[in-house]
C-alpha cells in the first residue's frame, strides 16, 4: 500500500514500550504514507492510545523509532517537540476542552499561544473553524452548556485551528448518540480530505471506522495481529478479525475469565481446595 | 468573569494590603521608636542592674531621651557598664543621677536620669558616677521580714527562707506602695 | 499477631519512603515552577487572574475570621490580665500575639482550606479531564501556564490576607476592650505602641507569611498535578492538601519562631 518511491509520512519501526515493568508494545512496525486516514483498533489495553502517545511525543519507546515527516520524534527535546506539536493536531476522547475558557477562546488557544497574528485575524479564523463545524453562533457559549456533540465538535476545531499535517483522534466515537457520531465521521472525512492532513484514528467503532479509513490495522497483547483496507478486513479470514468485526461474543478472545478454582468448588461442593 | 471586574478586585486587595501594612506599621508598632537621628554614648556603673535589658528607654523627668545599647559587667569594679545611646538634642550636667526605675508593678525597668546642678555639660563617653542601684524585690523584703519577726524561731538563718510570707503586722504595706506609686508613671 | 506486626511495619517503611519521595519530587517541582515562570513577566494577566481566584475570594473569610480571633483573644485576655490588675496591657496582648504567631498561622490554615484546596481540586480535574495533555499537545507547556500563575498567587496573596487578618484581629480586640468592657481607648492603643516594635514583631510576621505561602501554596499544586485522573483521586488529592498544609505551617511555625524570637 506504499509506494516504493515515496517517503512515509509516520514511519514506526520497531518500537518497543513498557510502564515500568509492564511491557504495553512489543516491536511494532507501521508506516503510513501522507494523506491517508488510518483507523487502529482492538480490544481496551492493547496499547493503542500508547501508540498516540508515542507519536506525539508525551512519552518516549524504550526501543525503536518514530519518525514523522522525517523528524525523529523519539529524540526530540522539550523544545524541539514543541515546535513539532505546532504542525501537528490531537482531538482527545472527551475533547478535553478547557472549562475555564468560552468556545470561542478554547479555539482561539493555539492560535493566540503559538501565533502573534492579531485579533481580528484570529477572530476571522475561529469564526472559520466553527463554521466548518456547522456550530456558528456558539463562540460565547460556556463548555458546560454544551452537548457531548457539540463539545467533540468545538474541540475538533480546535485541534485543527492551526491546519496541522498531521491528525490524531483518541476514540472520537465514544459515548456519543448515533446523530452525532455521523456528524463527527462526516467532519473527519470531510476536514482530512480539505487540509490534506494525514490521520490516525484510534477507536472501537468497526462500523464507522470502516468507512472512513483507507486503512486498518488490528492491534492485541501489544503487536499488530492484522492489517488491510477495510474491503479485505471484511472478508478477512483470521478468525480474532472477525470476531472483532462481528462483535461476536465467544471466540479467540474467550467469553469466560479463565478462573483457576473449579465450578464444584464455587458452590462448596468440592471435597478438597481447587 | 470580565477582565477589567477581575483587575479592579485585584487592585483593590493590593490596596487593602498596603493599607493593613501601614496600618499595622504605623499605628500599632513603634515606628517613631526605631528611628532615633543622632545619639552619643554615655556610661554608667550600677551595683545592680535589676532586670534592665537592652533597648529598654532612658528617660528624664519621664520622657524619653534615649535607649540602652549595651549592658555589660566590668570585670575591674564588678559593677554593671550600662551604656546609654543619649539624643544629641539632649545635655546633661556631669553630675546627672542615673537611678534604676520601674514602671508600675508589673512594667518594665529603665533607666531615670536627674538633671544635676553642675555647669559643666557631659561628653560623648562621660561615666555618671552618681547611680542608685535597682530595687531587687527580695532583698528589702527579706530585711523587713527578719526585722518584723523578732520570735526566738525566727533567727537570722531563717530569713532567707520565705521571704514572700507576710508576717501579721504587715510593715511591708508602706514599702509597696511607694514601690508602685513610687517616682515615675 | 507476629505477621500483622509485621505487614504493619512494612506499611509504616513504605508510607514513610512515600513521604521521602513526596518531599523529593516537590522541591524538584518547586524547582521546576521557578524555571517555567519567565513567561509570566510578559504576561501577568494569567497571575492576577489567579490572584483574584485565591486572595480576593478569600478575603472574607479572613475579616470575619480576623474579627473573631481579636473578639476572643480581647475577652480571653482581659479575664486574666484584670486578675493581675494589669488589664490595660490588653492592647500590646492582643497585637503581639497576633503579629507573632496567630495572624501568619491561622491566616495560611484558612488560606489553605479555602484556596489551597480549590487549586489543587481544579489541577487534578484539568488533569482527570486531559486539558493538561490538551495543552501540552498544543505546544503550551502546562507548568508555565496553570501552575506557575497559582503558585505566584498565592505567594503573593497570603501575606496581604495575614495583614488584614491581624488588623481586623486588633480591631476585634478593640471593641471588646474598649467599647463593650470599658477600658481606656488611649491605653489600649499607646501600651501597644509600646509593646509592638516595628522589625521584631510586624516584619517578622510578615516573614513567617510569606514562607507560609510558599509552603501551602506548593503543596496546593503539587498535589493537584500528581493527583490520580479519577473523582476519587481528586477528592482525595483535596483532602490531602489541606492536611499536609495544617502539618507543614505548624512545624514551620516552631521552626521560624525558634529563629526569630
Amino acid at each position: 500500500m506504499m509506494d516504493a518511491a515515496e517517503q512515509p509520512f509516520i514511519d514506526i519501526r520497531k518500537v518497543a514500550f513498557a510502564y515500568g515493568e509492564r511491557p504495553i508494545l512489543k516491536d511494532i512496525n507501521l508506516s503510513i504514507p501522507k494523506g491517508k486516514l488510518i483507523a487502529i483498533m482492538g480490544g481496551s489495553g492493547c496499547g493503542k492510545t500508547t501508540l498516540l502517545r508515542l507519536l506525539s511525543g508525551q512519552q518516549q519507546p524504550q526501543k525503536g523509532e518514530v519518525i514523522v515527516n522525517g523528524q525523529h520524534v523519539e529524540k526530540m527535546n522539550h523544545q524541539e517537540l514543541f515546535k513539532f506539536r505546532r504542525s501537528m493536531g490531537m482531538l482527545f476522547q472527551f475533547g478535553a476542552l478547557f472549562t475555564d475558557l468560552s468556545v470561542f477562546d478554547n479555539i482561539a488557544f493555539p492560535l493566540r499561544e503559538n501565533t502573534h497574528l492579531p485579533e481580528d485575524i484570529i477572530r476571522d479564523l475561529v469564526m472559520m473553524k466553527l463554521a466548518a463545524v456547522g456550530l456558528r453562533g456558539t463562540q460565547d457559549m460556556k463548555t458546560a452548556e454544551l452537548s457531548g456533540g457539540m463539545a467533540r465538535r468545538v474541540a475538533l476545531a480546535r485541534a485543527m485551528a492551526l491546519d496541522p499535517d498531521l491528525m490524531l483522534y483518541d476514540e472520537p466515537f465514544t459515548g456519543l448518540d448515533p446523530i452525532s457520531l455521523g456528524v463527527i465521521a462526516h467532519l473527519i472525512k470531510k476536514l482530512n480530505h480539505a487540509l490534506g492532513t494525514t490521520a490516525i484514528m484510534v477507536t472501537h467503532d468497526i462500523h464507522h471506522s470502516l468507512q472512513l479509513a483507507d486503512h486498518v490495522y488490528f492491534m492485541a497483547r501489544g503487536a499488530i495481529i492484522a492489517s488491510g483496507t477495510p474491503d479485505e478486513v471484511l472478508n478477512s479470514r483470521d478468525p480474532w478479525v472477525q470476531q472483532f468485526v462481528k462483535g461476536a461474543a465467544d471466540g479467540p478472545v474467550q467469553f469466560a475469565y479463565p478462573a483457576t478454582s473449579s465450578v464444584a468448588h464455587d458452590f462448596g461442593l468440592s471435597s478438597h481446595h481447587a | 468573569m470580565k477582565r477589567a471586574t477581575i483587575d479592579l478586585w485585584v487592585g483593590i486587595f493590593v490596596a487593602i494590603g498596603i493599607v493593613s501594612t501601614t496600618f499595622l506599621s504605623l499605628k500599632v508598632a513603634n515606628l517613631t521608636g526605631s528611628t532615633h537621628g543622632n545619639t552619643y554614648a554615655i556610661y554608667a556603673e550600677f551595683d545592680n542592674i535589676g532586670g534592665l535589658k537592652v533597648k529598654a528607654p532612658v528617660k528624664a523627668s519621664g520622657v524619653l531621651v534615649g535607649r540602652i545599647s549595651k549592658i555589660e559587667l566590668n570585670t575591674e569594679t564588678y559593677r554593671a557598664r550600662v551604656t546609654m545611646d543619649i539624643g544629641t538634642q539632649y545635655e546633661f550636667s556631669r553630675d546627672t543621677s542615673a537611678e534604676i526605675l520601674t514602671a508600675g508593678l508589673p512594667g518594665e525597668q529603665y533607666i531615670g536620669l536627674t538633671q544635676g546642678g553642675d555647669i559643666d555639660g557631659v561628653q560623648a563617653g562621660h561615666r555618671f558616677s552618681r547611680t542608685a542601684p535597682a530595687l531587687v524585690l527580695e532583698q528589702p523584703i527579706g530585711k523587713s521580714v527578719t526585722s518584723a519577726a523578732g520570735t526566738p524561731a525566727d533567727s537570722k538563718e531563717h530569713s532567707g527562707e520565705s521571704p514572700y510570707e507576710i508576717p501579721a503586722k504587715n510593715p511591708l504595706h508602706h514599702f509597696r506602695y511607694s514601690l508602685c506609686f513610687g517616682p515615675e508613671p | 499477631m507476629l505477621e500483622t506486626l509485621a505487614t504493619n511495619l512494612r506499611h509504616l517503611g513504605n508510607w514513610t519512603i512515600n513521604v521521602i519521595w513526596k518531599m523529593g519530587f516537590a522541591t524538584r517541582f518547586l524547582w521546576s515552577i521557578v524555571l517555567h515562570s519567565a513567561p509570566l513577566i510578559t504576561r501577568p494577566g494569567l497571575v492576577i487572574r489567579e490572584i483574584y481566584f485565591a486572595g480576593v475570594l478569600s478575603l472574607i473569610i479572613i475579616m470575619v475570621s480576623g474579627l473573631f480571633v481579636g473578639m476572643v483573644l480581647g475577652l480571653q485576655g482581659y479575664t486574666t490580665l484584670v486578675r493581675f490588675g494589669s488589664a490595660e496591657a490588653l492592647g500590646s496582648l492582643v497585637a503581639l500575639s497576633l503579629l507573632r504567631e496567630l495572624g501568619p498561622v491561622l491566616a495560611a490554615l484558612l488560606f489553605a482550606s479555602r484556596s489551597g484546596s480549590a487549586m489543587t481540586a481544579e489541577i487534578g480535574l484539568m488533569k482527570a479531564t486531559e486539558q493538561l495533555d490538551a495543552m501540552a499537545v498544543m505546544a503550551v507547556d502546562p507548568i508555565a501556564r496553570v501552575i506557575a500563575p497559582r503558585f505566584w498567587a498565592g505567594i503573593f496573596s497570603l501575606p496581604i490576607l495575614t495583614a488584614l487578618f491581624n488588623v481586623m484581629g486588633i480591631f476585634g480586640g478593640y471593641y471588646i476592650g474598649v467599647i463593650m468592657i470599658g477600658l481606656d481607648e488611649g491605653a489600649y492603643w499607646s501600651q501597644m505602641q509600646n509593646a509592638v516594635d516595628l522589625h521584631e514583631d510586624v516584619f517578622n510576621g510578615m516573614i513567617k507569611s510569606v514562607f507560609f505561602g510558599v509552603a501551602v501554596t506548593l503543596i496546593a499544586v503539587f498535589e493537584g498535578y500528581d493527583a490520580e485522573p479519577t473523582a476519587a483521586g481528586v477528592s482525595s488529592a483535596t483532602t490531602r492538601t489541606v492536611v499536609t498544609s495544617a502539618l507543614v505551617i505548624l512545624a514551620m511555625d516552631f521552626v521560624l519562631t525558634a529563629f526569630m524570637f
